[in-house]
């Protein structure tokens, strides 16, 4: 479903494209969500793991996915991982 | 990056003691929403906004959605408008449905599993350019933040031609109106809504959207925001004396 959207979905924050996070970075997301040490934009621990995680082009920020729904909202936004 | 205009047209002033701030507001809706998501698809079933699928259905074909057209509905809430929509469009596949409260998204997925979800608010659209050929928000306009932001996203995010329809309800013009109006939302709805659904949090939904029905700008205000959004076209269609039907054009 998210590659189907993908192409017309951008940072509400930046208006930058968004791609798909590698397999190895969301694991890397959810080891660091396991080990609370991720905090969103709004200031916020991420608690929950997720399933996938959309990246700005700019790699300014990124957004995460949980069942299915990307979580487009900038206090939810969470730094890009590092390539 | 895209510059977001000054919220010039709040839909109504910060509501204390519910919130101080806009940023509060948000904060304070996605959690009265999530709260009240699994009651809400009764509450507007028996006639929330005594309109149901049948009125939605005739405003959008009055506004010229037609099958084959690619929608965002904004504030997609449980989804009543998003079901409307696909009943005209026949595509499901091709409709976007964006909102805030997760706890919303999730009983609109249940209902209408095939459209596209986003948690997302309006004021903000994650969305690219010139993507739609019609954009709807079915009362939902008082939760955003700024009408000029909001009016501004939607315009960019239309195609040349593209339509917006807005559905609100509105404070009736005469005086017999407005106490039936004021009876219905202020005194009957909340209190209803605490019997049907044994949830306290349902109730309060009720009574903060009474306050915020008697707060909201009037409605020339809104399509002075519309039009300074750069719609063309703009106008309000009213019904029954308070359900009002904004829509303009993005030439």
């Amino acid at each position: 479903m998210i590659d189907s959207i993908l192409p017309i979905l951008q940072c509400p924050k930046s208006r930058q494209p968004l791609t798909l996070a590698t397999r190895a970075e969301v694991e890397a997301l959810n080891a660091a969500i396991s080990a609370g040490s991720l905090t969103n934009s709004g200031g916020r621990a991420v608690t929950e793991p997720v399933e996938a995680i959309l990246v700005a082009a700019d790699r300014g920020c990124a957004y995460l996915v949980r069942d299915g729904i990307p979580i487009l909202l900038p206090e939810e936004a969470v730094p890009a991982p590092v390539g | 990056m895209t510059e977001t205009p000054p919220p010039q047209h709040q839909p109504h002033p910060p509501l204390s003691p519910h919130y101080e701030s806009l940023d509060e507001k948000q904060r304070f809706l996605r959690d009265v929403f999530d709260k009240s998501a699994p009651f809400y698809e009764g509450i507007a079933g028996w006639g929330f906004f005594g309109t149901g699928g049948w009125y939605r259905r005739r405003a959008l074909q009055n506004a010229g959605l037609k099958p084959g057209m690619k929608v965002l509905d904004v504030a997609t809430g449980t989804g009543p408008t998003a079901r409307a929509i696909a009943t005209v469009t026949k595509a499901p596949a091709d409709l976007v449905c964006v909102e805030p409260s997760r706890g919303m998204l999730l009983e609109s997925r249940k209902l209408l599993p095939e459209a596209t979800y986003l948690q997302a608010g309006a004021d903000d659209l994650p969305l690219a350019d010139e993507t739609f050929d019609f954009l709807t928000m079915g009362f939902a306009l008082r939760h955003v933040n700024s009408l000029d932001g909001t009016f501004h996203e939607y315009h960019r995010v239309l195609k040349r031609g593209g339509k917006v329809l807005v559905l609100d309800v509105t404070k009736p013009e005469n005086a017999f109106g407005i106490a039936l109006w004021k009876f219905y939302f202020r005194d009957v709805m909340p209190r209803v809504t605490r019997l049907f659904t044994r949830s306290q949090d349902a109730s309060y939904l009720m009574s903060y959207y009474w306050e915020t029905m008697e707060k909201m700008i009037p409605p020339g205000e809104v399509i002075a925001s519309m039009e300074g959004a750069g719609f063309q076209n703009v106008t309000r269609n009213l019904v029954l004396g308070c359900f009002s039907e904004y829509q303009g054009i993005k030439s």
